[in-house]
């Protein structure tokens, strides 16, 4: 099976300010890559999976060939006896070389009926620094899957890497700005309680009383 | 007058609180130290009074000979690379000293420390060779600079007044070849190449003098291979072969063979400064190596013998390194008699003092080159331990009578300890001191406030301090070791009474590349019983070492595992438990190693280990850095959260009364790399962070045109990370927070395998400072709000509340009563240094280069410890003191109005019941 699909941006930070720049256009270089990929449960011997055509980092245009050199069977032993499932990628780009390796438990893999996701990590100069393979998270080791047949459902995401955070002086300095022309027009509504707003006028006049009432006592009354 | 005095009134009433220290807690639980590096040069004043010494952190500093106190001290420049090279005393009180990179001349005045003047030796290229010296008026530097016939020489001289400049014309050197070593004894140029059998002699003002001495007729036979090495003293120089030292005095004639024998275990030797002016230059000082100590002795030069009555022994505390630098001080008492003074610096950085009859004291300078820090708790005091031994497991009696015969003894025990001290005054009855019962005795306090410092440096001594007065309890010198790699495990804390705490130290062999392990005792600091006297080595090289987080069973010992070049792993103790102890837990053992040229990271799984073999096997790879030729990249900083951090909350508490979850991944580390873009020479850092256990990455963000210096601060959920950003030229604090969203995936366990992916919050900030060094703030049970503690260039240290760095503050007008209820403050880009938030006061710590935090067993308190040139020690409260009274607490006024209100209820009370027993008669 093959899925194609390019990787969302990180979600957006959860206070709904406006993430900086996601987008993949921000690669400074873009090249096409091929990644080969060999897997292997537990300690056995790496076999080949299949390879993953990016033809564009940049617009993450990616499709995937592969079979699973495993049987079911394989994936339900290695699940029970709490085996890795390891995948080896090695990446050629831009006339680089680098093998990375990722691995998942066999359990999930097994579980989630070989429905998996291949991470490609991308910086912003465009090098692969990372391969990884994960499985849908809301997965658990149960034990209890009818048997399937052993075909990969591959998701292939591209993650790029994002810009950092800038100390936001324009924006502050327009909100003061903004301020400013608004209490010049008089805009700005003052909501807050009468004794919040005038405390500086009541609280010498209560002084005042009281100091005034302590200077002359009254004649005690007979 | 009514109005003025009510608007006095107001002020004082709305006079805000600050949050800092009083002018009464100046010292009450902090303390600093002042040091000055290692010495490299020494010279004794003409009085003898004082040292002047030049250090290897770029320090010059004026010492009172006869306390070691500091007179005055100055940091010559900040660049790292830089230190003093050269110093003399000048003949009209003042100190020349020369640093490097960049090249300076600095002339001061001895006895106030004022600068005359500087000069910066501007350089297009660096020098082949480079040397000063003083002579009687000017300051002057010599350099061989490449020409284009061969070498040339080139003389200046600065005015020693003035600084003026005077360059001689340059003047070729035919004989010169490179790799050979000179020394300048002015006006003299003595060189030595040591593939060559000869010494090159020639007066740098006329180079037509050049004369070549054979070593033959020097009086020195080299053997095959051997090489001779080229000293010098003052205006001798001194030719050393292996079996053979020789010392010459540089006259216009050549070389003139002073103080016919000189033994070869001649370690060094020194022209002391002598205090009558007429019999300078006539005497000279050895330090010569015996079995087990050294001696000096003085020779008379013009009578060639050896002064035997002025000689003597020296013995150096027991642990300082060999001697590498000697200078001496020669008196004459009053009946006539000579006598001697010298200052000694030793290859463990420290800096002895003394004369014939003992050393006066002894400067620690290792304190300056900390390369790791632990603070241990104490043990228990001896009451405390009586209990521990009534309730201890294995008891011989049981039964109601064995119980109630152990039960007596141990309480009359106690009261026998209760009783000594009483008679040693160790109690005090009114006990008002909150911060520490007695300072003399090693044992716990109530607040876990005294602990013992353990100090790591770099030339491998050890050291255990006091946090209440910064005494120094004991030291050791790590001995046959090389420390360029070097940690610090506590494998047992004191609190497992009976059994003892231990320590141990991975380090590499100096002979071979293999590891290293030296076991001790925290408190008292002897070795344990592993090994030859606490030193075991191991027959691999580590590459990777993990304190497991928890205790094994039966010796309650956390296992050390070490993971050696062929990632095969092994225990330390190597006891049976231990072993069983790593087998239990190794499915859910990870470790990783990164290389921090190539940027590769590796993640090695212990699944597969069985008892008679443990096994690791690579589960993940990163390669992370570019490996493209136009850029540089390496990686600066792995941090990962404090192994002990406990978080109190699992979410934040919103304004709709939702809670978003932290996403509090124990498996997450941050990685930073940094590069430099080639073509443009533009500086990036990258930030990345993995999980190390499945090797994901769980996110990256980059950031452009800055550079180092670097900081990085990983605490619960959220990372705060300092850069210098090249564009705007100023210090930027970024803070990122993850999120796992409003519902909690997993709320009992969590596995890095199934892990969700969270949100992430950034912000970034502008600091008005440079910072040095950045630690956050941590507590016994994470309840007490975190701050970041910023060491700064200028010697302050700031105390940050995180919630300033809070990247969910809002770009709003005016804080809303939703953010008011969360507690966050709209957003301002500048983050601000008020002086009340400077924890140090006015106690400038100079050149800060890490800080180190420890929880008390008091939730609100921190221990903070703070290294750079000086060593600063305290405490600080991030949520303020709220479980302990203040110092300042009236326990007698509140006594006086319990008992008056006591009295008072009492007295009323009856006046009321003869009240009303009046009204019933009536």
């Amino acid at each position: 099976m093959l899925t194609i699909c390019q990787r969302e941006p990180y979600p957006e930070a959860a206070s709904g300010k406006p993430s900086l720049g996601q987008e993949s256009g921000e690669l400074e270089s873009d090249a096409s890559s091929v990644i080969q990929l060999s897997h292997s449960l537990g300690s056995q011997p790496f076999e080949t999976r299949g390879q993953i055509n990016v033809r564009s980092l940049k617009s993450g245009s990616v499709n995937i060939q592969q079979d699973s050199s495993y049987d079911w069977k394989d994936y339900k032993e290695a699940g029970e006896a709490n085996e890795f499932y390891h995948l080896e990628a090695f990446v050629k780009y831009n006339g680089i070389e680098r093998t990375f390796l990722t691995s998942t438990k066999a359990c999930l893999l097994y579980e989630s009926q070989l429905a998996d996701i291949i991470t490609i990590h991308v910086d912003l100069l465009g090098n692969i620094y990372g391969v990884s393979v994960a499985t849908p998270h809301s997965q658990q080791c149960t034990g209890t899957v009818p048997e399937f047949e052993p075909n990969f459902n591959t998701t292939v995401l591209i993650s790029y890497m994002e810009h950092g955070p800038v100390p936001d002086v324009a924006m502050y300095v327009q909100k003061v700005e903004q301020e400013k022309v608004a209490k010049e027009r008089g805009e700005t509504k003052d909501n807050r309680s009468f004794i919040a707003k005038y405390w500086m006028y009541i609280v010498p006049l209560v002084l005042v009383f009281m100091m005034s009432g302590a200077s002359n006592p009254e004649q005690p009354a007979r | 007058m009514k109005t003025s005095s009510s608007s006095l009134c107001i002020v004082f009433i709305f006079i805000q609180t600050i949050n800092g220290l009083y002018e009464d807690q100046i010292g009450k639980f902090d303390w600093r130290q002042q040091y000055i590096g290692k010495v490299k040069h020494a010279i004794f004043d003409s009085t003898g009074k004082k040292i002047v010494v030049g250090t290897e952190e770029n320090t010059l500093a004026l010492l009172h000979a006869g306390t070691g106190k500091i007179e005055w001290r100055h940091l010559l420049g900040s660049s790292a690379k830089s230190t003093i090279t050269s110093l003399f005393l000048l003949s009209n009180g003042k100190v020349a000293s020369v640093s490097n990179f960049p090249t300076i001349v600095r002339v001061f005045d001895v006895s106030s420390g004022i600068l005359q003047w500087e000069t910066a030796v501007a350089k297009d290229i660096q020098p082949v060779l480079c040397k000063w010296s003083v002579s009687k008026r000017d300051v002057i530097s010599i350099e061989i600079n490449p020409s284009r016939s061969g070498y040339d020489l080139r003389l200046t001289e600065y005015s020693a007044t003035s600084g003026t400049e005077n360059v001689s014309p340059a003047t070729e050197l035919p004989w010169f070849t490179p790799g050979t070593n000179c020394q300048l004894v002015f006006p003299h140029l003595v060189c030595l190449h040591p593939q060559d059998d000869a010494v090159n002699i020639v007066d740098v003002r006329n180079s037509d003098t050049h004369q070549r001495i054979e070593l033959q007729y020097l009086g020195i036979t080299v053997g095959a291979g051997q090489l001779v090495t080229l000293g010098v003293t003052k205006n001798f120089v001194s030719l050393r072969t292996t079996g053979t030292f020789s010392l010459y005095k540089v006259t216009d004639e050549g070389l003139q063979r002073t103080g016919a024998e000189w033994p070869s275990e001649t370690v060094l030797v020194s022209v002391p400064t002598v205090k009558d002016t007429e019999a300078r230059g006539q005497y000279m000082a050895a330090l010569i190596k015996r079995e087990k100590n050294y001696s000096v002795r003085i020779y008379d030069l013009e009578t060639d013998q050896v002064l035997d009555d002025v000689s003597g022994d020296m013995k150096l505390p027991d642990q300082a390194g060999e001697p590498d630098l000697l200078s001496t001080f020669l008196m004459r008492k009053p009946n006539g008699e000579l006598s001697y003074r010298y200052a000694i610096s030793t290859t463990d950085d420290s800096f002895h003092y003394g004369s014939k009859k003992e050393v006066y004291w002894t400067r620690e300078e290792a304190l300056t080159s900390i390369v790791q820090v632990e603070m241990v708790d104490l043990p228990v005091s001896s009451i405390e331990a009586s209990i521990e031994e009534e309730f201890g497991s294995d008891q011989p009696l049981s039964g109601i009578l064995g119980h109630t015969i152990r039960r007596l003894s141990s309480q009359f025990r106690q009261l026998l300890i209760v009783a000594q001290q009483l008679v040693a005054g160790q109690i005090s009855l009114v006990h008002r001191d909150a911060v520490g019962s007695n300072s003399k005795a090693l044992e716990r306090d109530r607040f876990g406030l005294h602990k013992l410092i353990l100090i790591l440096t770099r030339p491998g001594k050890l050291f255990a301090m006091d946090t209440l007065s910064g005494r120094i309890v004991w030291q050791r010198l790590l001995k046959n070791v090389n420390t360029d790699k070097v940690r610090l495990y506590v494998q047992r804390t004191s609190i497992h009474y009976p059994l003892e705490p231990q320590c141990t130290i991975l380090t590499k062999s100096s002979t071979s590349n293999q590891a290293v392990l030296f076991v001790f005792h925290p408190i008292t600091g002897e070795p344990a019983q592993f090994g030859s006297e606490g030193y075991v080595n191991l027959s691999y090289n580590v590459q990777q070492a993990l304190l497991l987080p928890q205790n094994e069973e039966t010796e309650y010992m956390k296992p050390l595992l070490l993971l050696d070049e062929s990632a095969a792993p092994h225990v330390f103790p190597p006891t049976e438990s231990a072993i069983n102890h790593v087998v239990k837990m190794s499915n859910n053992l990870f470790m990783f190693v990164a290389d921090t040229k190539s940027c590769v990271l590796r993640g090695y799984s212990l699944a597969k280990s069985r008892a008679d073999q443990l096994s690791s096997a690579a589960v993940w790879q990163l390669q992370l850095c570019s490996s493209s030729d136009s850029v540089e990249e390496e990686i600066v900083s792995i941090v990962s959260r404090h192994p002990e951090e406990k978080v109190f909350s699992q979410g934040r508490v919103l304004a709709d009364r939702s809670v978003l979850y932290k996403y509090l991944n124990p498996n997450m580390v941050v990685v930073a790399t940094a590069g430099t873009n080639h073509p443009h020479h533009r500086g990036y850092l990258n930030l990345y962070l993995i999980d190390v256990v499945s090797g994901a990455v769980v996110f990256s963000t980059s950031h452009r045109r800055v550079q180092s210096p670097y900081h990085v601060v990983y605490a619960e959920n959220w990372i705060v990370y300092s850069y210098y950003n090249e564009k705007y030229r100023r210090t930027e604090l970024s803070s990122l927070e993850l999120f796992e969203g409003q519902t909690q995936s997993n709320s009992t366990a969590f596995s890095s395998f199934s892990a969700p992916q969270p949100l992430v919050d950034r912000q970034a900030y502008i600091y008005p400072a440079h910072i040095t060094a950045m630690k956050d703030t941590v507590s016994e049970q994470g309840m007490t709000a975190k701050h970041i503690l910023l060491g700064l260039t200028n010697g302050w240290i700031q105390e940050m509340p995180r919630a300033f760095l809070d990247p969910r503050r809002p770009v709003v007008a005016a804080a809303t009563p939703e953010m008011r209820e969360e507690g966050i403050m709209p957003y301002l880009p500048e983050l601000p240094i008020p002086a009340e938030a400077i924890i140090n006061y006015n106690q400038t710590i100079s050149n800060i280069k890490s800080i180190y935090v420890t929880p008390s067993s008091l939730e609100s308190t921190a221990l903070v410890f703070v290294c750079g040139l000086d060593i600063f020690f305290t405490h600080v409260t991030p949520s303020r003191t709220f479980d302990v009274l203040n110092d300042d607490f009236e326990y007698g006024f509140i006594a006086l109005v319990l008992i008056g209100l006591t009295l008072a209820s009492f007295i009323t009370k009856r006046l009321a019941g003869k009240k009303s027993l009046r009204q019933a008669w009536k």
